[in-house]
C-alpha cells in the first residue's frame, strides 16, 4: 500500500538552550501535489521534516504516516517505514566517490542487484543533467551539481515520502529551474507525499499552490483552504 | 604507490620486525664499558662466541660506572669492566660471582704536540698531572664514573690536587668522544691506550706520557649473581667466562692488533 | 669494520621497523579515542583535549627516562624484560606518537562532525554499516594523523637511545647510530645515515602534501 498521508497532530519541539518551540495543532500532508513550506530561518520548517524523518521525537504530540504514529514499540516496522522516506537535508553530504557510486549507494545498502543498479542509476542520472558526470568525483563539482546529485542519490530509491529541506539555496538559476522541474515530474509519476521547505516565496509559488506559511515555530497560513478536507 | 606495493611494503617490516624480537638462539647481554667496546676488540672477539654457542650477545656500552649499575639492576647479565674497586665491592655486595681478570693495557697521558705543561719531562703519572694543573692547561674529562673516569680522579686526589672548573672540562661521555672533544679543544687528556690506537690518525693530540703502576689498567669478567637476578643468564655467562680466559681466546686477544699495535695483553694468570 | 652495507641495512631497517609499527599500534588506540573525543560531550572534555595537545611537545628524553625507570628490572614492570629490545623502544615511540596522532583524528572528526553518518543512516545503512561508512570518509584524516605520527617518531633519538640501549644490529637505528658514528668522528657514515634520515623525512612530507593536494 502507497503511503498517502503524513500528519502531525499537536505536536510541540523545544530545543534546550534555545527559545524556540515548535507548535503545531493540525497539519496534514496528502500525495497529491506538492507542498512547500515557507519562511524564515529558525521558524520551524527543518523541524517538521527532521520529526517526520524520524530523526526527532516531539516533546508533545505525534507524527501519523497513514495514521499510524512513528516510534511505535515494534521497531520493525518503524525500520521499515524509515526506508520509504527519502530526506535531503540541509546540511547534504556526498560521500568520497565519484557520482555513479555516491547515487548508487542507497541502492547498494538496500542490496540490489549490480545491473538493477546500473539501470535504476543510468535512467535517474539524465533528470538532473548529470550523464556526463558519472566518473567524476564530487569534490570536483560545482554547487548546482552536487546539489543535484544529493537530490538524485536520494530520489533513485524512489521513496514515497519525499523531504527536501531548501533544495537549491545558492545555486544558478537554470540548475534552480531543472531541479524543480525534475522534483514536479516526479511527483507526478508517483504519487509520492512531497514536502519541500523553502524561505524563498517565489519559488514556492513555482511549486505548488498548497503553500504552508510559518514563522515563529507557528503556521500562520496553511494555504488553500480546501487542502485538509480533500480526500484522494 | 599500488594497493600491491603496500601490501609487500607492509609484510616486509612486519616480518622485520618479527625477526628483530624473535630470538635467535639464546641471548647473553654483556655490560661493559665503552674504552673497551670501541676499540673494536669485542667486534671481533665476539662472533667468534656467537657462532660457536649459537647464541647472540647484546652489547650495551656505557661507562663503567653505569655498567656496573645495569648489573646490579639485572639489566645485563655479565660484566666486562675496568674498575677494581668498584668491581670489588659489586663481588662482594653479592651482585657479582667468578670474578675474573681478563688482560691488561695502560693509560696514557694525551695532549697538544707543543706541551705547554712539559707532561712529556714528568717522572711519573702524579708529577703530569701536577704540571698540568700548576701550568692551568685545559684538560678535558670524561666525568661519567667509568673505569678511566675512576682513575684519573684518583691521581689528582692523590696529590691532594683540586681541579678548577676554568681549565678543567668533564663531558659526561664515552672515550672516543672525550677524546673528539679534546682533540678539538688542543687539550690534555687521559685515555686508555687502546681508544688511542683506535682514533690515532684522527686526531693531532699526542701520546706525552706513558708507564708506571699508576696508570695500569686491568680488565675483569664478572657474571651476575643468579640469587640476586635470577633471570640472569648465569649458565651462558659461565660458559663465556670459561671462554674469554681460555687458552684460545688470549692467544686471539693477544693477536688483535690496531694498526700495527698490540692494545690488549692477556693477564698470565689463570 | 664488518660489512658495512650489512650494517647499514639493519640501521635503517630497524628506524622503519619501529617507527612503522609504533605508529601503527598507535593508530590502532587513536582513532577510538579521537572519535570519542570528537563527539562525546563529558564534563572535562575540554580538558582532556588540552592535555592531549601539550603532550605533543613532551621532550623525548622525559619520556625516555619514564619508561626506563619502569622497565629496568629494578622497576615495577622490570618481569616483562624489555628493556634494550625493540619492544621498548617501540613502547616509547607509541607514549610519543600518541598524543599528536589523537589530536589531529580529534581535530579533523570534529570538523567531519556526524554528517557522514547520518547520510548514511537517513539512505537506510545500519549503524554498523553507516559507522563504517564513517570511517571510511575519515579515513583521509587517519592518514594524515599516521604521517604525522610517524615523522615525529621516526626522526627521534631519545626514546631510541635510553630504552634501546643503541646495540649493534639489533636496536640500533638511524638516530642513535649517528649520535654514535659522530661521537666517534666518523662522520662519513653518520652523514650517509642523515642523508637517509631526510630523504624518507622528505618523503613523508610529499606524500603528506599528495593528500593535501586531493582535497
Amino acid at each position: 500500500m502507497m503511503i498517502s498521508s503524513v500528519k502531525l497532530e499537536n505536536v510541540t519541539k523545544r530545543y534546550n538552550g534555545t527559545p524556540f518551540c515548535l507548535q503545531i495543532d493540525n497539519l496534514e500532508f496528502h500525495n497529491r501535489d506538492i507542498h512547500v513550506i515557507v519562511g524564515p530561518n529558525g521558524s520551524g520548517k527543518s523541524t517538521i521534516l527532521n520529526l517526520i524523518a524520524f530523526l526527532d521525537r516531539p516533546d508533545a504530540g505525534c507524527v501519523l504516516i497513514d495514521g499510524r504514529p512513528l516510534f511505535n514499540h515494534d521497531r520493525d516496522v518503524d525500520n521499515q517505514l524509515r526506508k520509504r522516506i527519502g530526506y535531503v537535508r540541509q546540511n547534504r553530504y556526498l560521500f568520497d566517490m565519484n557520482v555513479f557510486d555516491n547515487v548508487a549507494l542507497g541502492l547498494r545498502i538496500r542490496k540490489q542487484p549490480k545491473n538493477e543498479i546500473a539501470s535504476q542509476v543510468d535512467s535517474i542520472l539524465p533528470l538532473f543533467k548529470l550523464e556526463h558526470l558519472e566518473k567524476r568525483s564530487v569534490k570536483s563539482l560545482s554547487k548546482g551539481e552536487y546539489q543535484k546529485v544529493a537530490i538524485a542519490q536520494v530520489l533513485v530509491l524512489k521513496p514515497e515520502i519525499i523531504l527536501i529541506d531548501e533544495p537549491d539555496a545558492n545555486i544558478d538559476a537554470l540548475s534552480k529551474i531543472s531541479i524543480e522541474e525534475t522534483i514536479k515530474k516526479i511527483q507526478k509519476e508517483r504519487n509520492s507525499v512531497v514536502i519541500m521547505t523553502t524561505h524563498s516565496l517565489k519559488q514556492a509559488h513555482r511549486m505548488s499552490p498548497r503553500i504552508i506559511s510559518m514563522r515563529d515555530g507557528k503556521v500562520i497560513d496553511s494555504g488553500e483552504e480546501n487542502f485538509f478536507f480533500e480526500n484522494k | 604507490m599500488s594497493g600491491i606495493q603496500k601490501v609487500i611494503l607492509f609484510t616486509t617490516l612486519v616480518a622485520n620486525m618479527v625477526a628483530l624480537t624473535a630470538e635467535a638462539g639464546e641471548t647473553l647481554r654483556l655490560g661493559t664499558t665503552t674504552s673497551l667496546y670501541e676499540s673494536g676488540l669485542l667486534d671481533y672477539l665476539l662472533p667468534v662466541f656467537e657462532a660457536r654457542n649459537n647464541c647472540k650477545l647484546h652489547v650495551i656500552s656505557a661507562g663503567t660506572g653505569k655498567a656496573i649499575q645495569l648489573g646490579k639492576n639485572g639489566d645485563v647479565d655479565v660484566l666486562l669492566v675496568h674498575a677494581q674497586e668498584a668491581e670489588v665491592t659489586f663481588v662482594k655486595e653479592g651482585y657479582g660471582l667468578h670474578r675474573t681478570e681478563l688482560m691488561h693495557n695502560d693509560f696514557i697521558v694525551l695532549g697538544p704536540k707543543e706541551d705547554p705543561a712539559g707532561v712529556r719531562t714528568a717522572v711519573d703519572a702524579a708529577a703530569a698531572v701536577r704540571k698540568i694543573y700548576n701550568t692551568a692547561q685545559p684538560f678535558v674529562s670524561r666525568g661519567d664514573d667509568s673505569g678511566t673516569d675512576k682513575r684519573e680522579k684518583t691521581l689528582w686526589s692523590q696529590s691532594g690536587l683540586k681541579p678548577d672548573a676554568s681549565w678543567y672540562m668533564e663531558t659526561g661521555q664515552g672515550m672516543t668522544a672525550t677524546l673528539m672533544i679534546a682533540d678539538e679543544k688542543n687539550a690534555y687528556c687521559l685515555a686508555d691506550r687502546s681508544t688511542w690506537l683506535f682514533n690515532k690518525g684522527k686526531i693531532r693530540l699526542e701520546l706525552l706520557f706513558q708507564g708506571g703502576k699508576d696508570l695500569f689498567n686491568p680488565y675483569s669478567v664478572i657474571a651476575v649473581n643468579p640469587q640476586k637476578h635470577p633471570h640472569a643468564n648465569y649458565l651462558l655467562s659461565k660458559v663465556f667466562i670459561k671462554w674469554l680466559t681460555s687458552p684460545e681466546c688470549k692467544k686471539l686477544i693477544n693477536d688483535y692488533k690496531i694498526g700495527d699495535s698490540q692494545p690488549f695483553f692477556t693477564s698470565s694468570d689463570k | 669494520m664488518l660489512s658495512l652495507d650489512r650494517e647499514f641495512l639493519s640501521i635503517v631497517m630497524v628506524s622503519l621497523s619501529v617507527s612503522f609499527a609504533s605508529t601503527f599500534l598507535s593508530v590502532l588506540l587513536a582513532i577510538p579515542v579521537g572519535i570519542w573525543l570528537a563527539t562525546a560531550r563529558f564534563k572535562g572534555r575540554q580538558i582532556t583535549i588540552t592535555i592531549l595537545n601539550t603532550s605533543m611537545s613532551i621532550p623525548t628524553v622525559v619520556i625516555g627516562l619514564f619508561l626506563y625507570s619502569l622497565l629496568s628490572r629494578q622497576g615495577p614492570l622490570g618481569g616483562l624484560g624489555i628493556l634494550f629490545t625493540p619492544a621498548a623502544m617501540i613502547a616509547g615511540q607509541c607514549i610519543l606518537a600518541f598524543p599528536i596522532i589523537a589530536a589531529t583524528i580529534t581535530g579533523g572528526v570534529s570538523n567531519l562532525g556526524n554528517k557522514p553518518y547520518i547520510a548514511a543512516r537517513l539512505l537506510g545503512a545500519s549503524h554498523t554499516r553507516s559507522t563504517f561508512l564513517f570511517l571510511r570518509e575519515a579515513k583521509l584524516i587517519v592518514m594524515t594523523s599516521a604521517l604525522a605520527g610517524f615523522g615525529r617518531v621516526f626522526s627521534e633519538i631519545g626514546v631510541s637511545m635510553m630504552l634501546g640501549g643503541n646495540i649493534r644490529f639489533y636496536t640500533r637505528n638511524i638516530t642513535t647510530a649517528i649520535a654514535l658514528e659522530t661521537s666517534r668522528g666518523e662522520f662519513g657514515l653518520g652523514i650517509a645515515l642523515g642523508i637517509v634520515l631526510l630523504t624518507v623525512a622528505f618523503l613523508i612530507n610529499a606524500i603528506a602534501y599528495s593528500f593535501r593536494k586531493a582535497r
